[in-house]
């Protein structure tokens, strides 16, 4: 076996033209410049789409098929990883999730470009918003009533509106049920990592694509069995203990699944 | 588990039983006369997107130098969207390829591949359709060590190379939505190659292994798609008549994908791999050849268990230089 060893040193030296070399982009100045990006809610359950009208069960042991799903997001917090926080303007930062409308991408516009790795947001509406009267709510209260998330101004806000009908064991017949979260005393936030960066720069908007998990509102660390809140053969969970349970529930209901960065890409 | 599996079950089945008689073949037992013709070469085509055809195989086990034209399909089916049960869609790939090994010198050979892709697949939200040229791919390729020959029933061949892979096909951002990154014409990034080939062959039989290694750059929409390893191993056995040579082969053809990355950030659930199995038949007549291979995978974890791989095939017809 005669090994040459000059054409092999001649195919290395060439292979190493090839190696660029990589011209690390010069500091970007991104002082004064903005960008835009989206949160995309996709609802669902246990790990599943969410499917309007179809029933599953829970570990509860009740058979639910969710046909209404609407919650109000709000108080959006971009956060770098330096914990430097972006509070967006706080009348713009209202949003209605609507599953049956299919109104799930809330659009965020001139925001400081930058490197985001967290986001914040309050599911409902914080105490001094409400505090602030219903004149000065600019459209909020209208379309929170049009979406079934207000009745009387007075019993104020409602964060989260999830109803359909349910069987259990001893629940033979199809039941209506509304779970409906209220009271300034329940506005929760919740902070979320993101597993990769949010860049935001002019021109590139990232889609932050957040994955819910709605069963968790009954079915998460508290237990919310809806058979325990019949009343006139049907079931309306908005009062009382089950508000704080409620809140602590909705801590579990969201994860950031993952960041479409770039230009292009976004969801609808 | 996509729902591929059984299908998969069922057209490996097919693919033994019509290859079978194949094996069984009785081929005379004369050395052929050109018999370094018959010193096959085996490579990966390298397509840089994550899961387009890496291991569909680079060369002719007839012709030692060729050119020819290729068509070649390729089966995944992809989950649209981030549920459990999020529907899977198939994703058809359709790739016409000029492709060929043009000795330049006495030990040296180079290796050449244009594609032309004609992709589709069917999205929840509707039809989408990509098609135009791919990546262009140059290989050197040089004859380190061959037998002397003639002078022997047992023979071996080793290449070494190395080559580049120009960012001729359009890589297009809007395509890499949470389905299959991979879904491009072309890495849009320069790639450089390495590759290292080995055959042996005694008489009639021979085993033909490869490997390449292929070192992806960042393209300029600061996505570079992760480093891919590709190899393989294919028994060949030649069946040698007065006008005609027949060449039924099997084997195994494995890919391996590192991670994506993104604005130097690693994307997750992007970094796979794959192992087919793989049959084919070759027959040549005078300076033509054609070919025909199947491939099913056996084993496979591409892109997080997002993208499943369903099977590909290939026909060829070859000019023999």
């Amino acid at each position: 076996m005669k090994f040459q060893l000059k054409p092999i040193v001649a195919l290395l030296a060439l292979a190493t033209l090839f190696v660029s070399c990589n011209d690390d982009d010069a500091a970007e100045n991104l002082t004064g410049t903005f960008g835009d990006a989206e949160l995309y809610f996709d609802n669902g359950i246990a790990g599943n789409d969410l499917s309007l009208g179809t029933s599953y069960t829970n570990s509860n042991g009740e058979s639910i098929a969710i046909e209404r799903l609407n919650y109000i997001v709000s108080n959006v917090v971009l956060i770098k990883e330096d914990g430097t926080e972006y509070a967006y303007p706080k009348a713009d930062s209202y949003f209605i999730v609507n599953e049956a409308a299919q109104q799930l991408t809330m659009h965020l516009e001139a925001i400081p470009a930058g490197d985001y790795k967290k986001v914040r947001f309050g599911v409902g509406v914080d105490d001094a918003q409400y505090q602030l009267g219903q004149a000065a709510q600019t459209g909020l209260w209208a379309d929170a009533v049009s979406n079934q998330l207000g009745t009387t101004w007075q019993q104020g806000y409602g964060f989260i509106n999830m109803g359909g009908s349910f069987m259990a064991g001893n629940v033979q017949d199809d039941t209506a049920f509304t779970v409906y979260q209220n009271g300034s005393a329940h506005y929760t936030e919740v902070t979320l990592d993101l597993p990769t960066t949010a860049r935001v720069r002019h021109n590139e908007e990232p889609s932050i694509h957040i994955k819910t998990d709605v069963n968790v509102l009954l079915d998460g660390t508290n237990k919310i069995k809806l058979a325990d809140n019949i009343t006139d053969d049907m079931v309306i969970v908005a009062s009382g203990a089950n508000l704080a349970a409620l809140a602590a529930n909705t801590q579990q209901m969201f994860t950031v699944d993952h960041v479409h960065n770039g230009a292009g890409h976004h969801e609808e | 588990m996509g729902p591929g599996t059984m299908k998969n079950k069922l057209l490996w089945v097919v693919l033994l039983l019509s290859a079978a008689p194949l094996a069984f073949a009785n081929g005379t037992e004369k050395s052929p006369p050109n018999f370094k013709k018959y010193l096959a070469a085996f490579y990966c085509d390298a397509c840089g997107c994550s899961a387009s055809g890496g291991g569909m195989g680079f060369s002719s086990m007839i012709d030692r130098n060729f050119v020819g034209v290729r068509y070649f399909y390729q089966s995944y089916t992809s989950r649209d969207g981030i549920f459990n049960n999020s529907p899977w869609v198939d994703e058809n790939f359709n790739t016409i390829q000029l492709w060929g090994r043009i000795p330049v010198a006495k030990r040296v050979q180079v290796s050449v591949q244009l594609p032309y892709h004609f992709f589709n697949r069917d999205l929840s939200a509707g039809a989408q359709n990509i098609d135009g040229l791919g990546d262009l791919t140059v290989l050197g390729l040089y004859t380190l060590y061959q037998t002397d020959a003639d002078s022997t029933a047992t023979s071996h061949t080793l290449q070494i190379g190395g080559g580049i892979k120009a960012p001729t096909g359009k890589y297009d951002s809007a395509n890499n939505g949470s389905v299959n990154p991979s879904f491009q014409l072309g890495t849009g990034s320069w790639d450089y190659i390495v590759a290292a080939e080995y055959v042996i062959r005694h008489n009639t039989l021979g085993l033909n292994t490869m490997a390449n290694y292929v070192f992806k750059t960042e393209n300029s929409q600061d996505y570079r798609f992760g480093n891919q390893f590709n190899y393989a191993g294919t028994f060949f056995y030649v069946v040698e008549k007065e006008n005609f040579a027949i060449v039924p082969q099997a084997g195994l053809a494995g890919e391996i994908y590192a991670t994506n990355r993104q604005y130097g950030e690693d994307v997750p659930l992007t970094k796979g791999n794959i192992l087919f199995g793989k049959l084919g038949l070759e027959a040549g007549m005078g300076n033509f050849s054609i070919g025909l291979n199947g491939m099913l995978p056996i084993t496979q974890n591409l892109t997080g268990g997002r993208v499943e791989a369903n099977y590909r095939w290939a026909v060829n017809l070859n000019y023999s230089l």
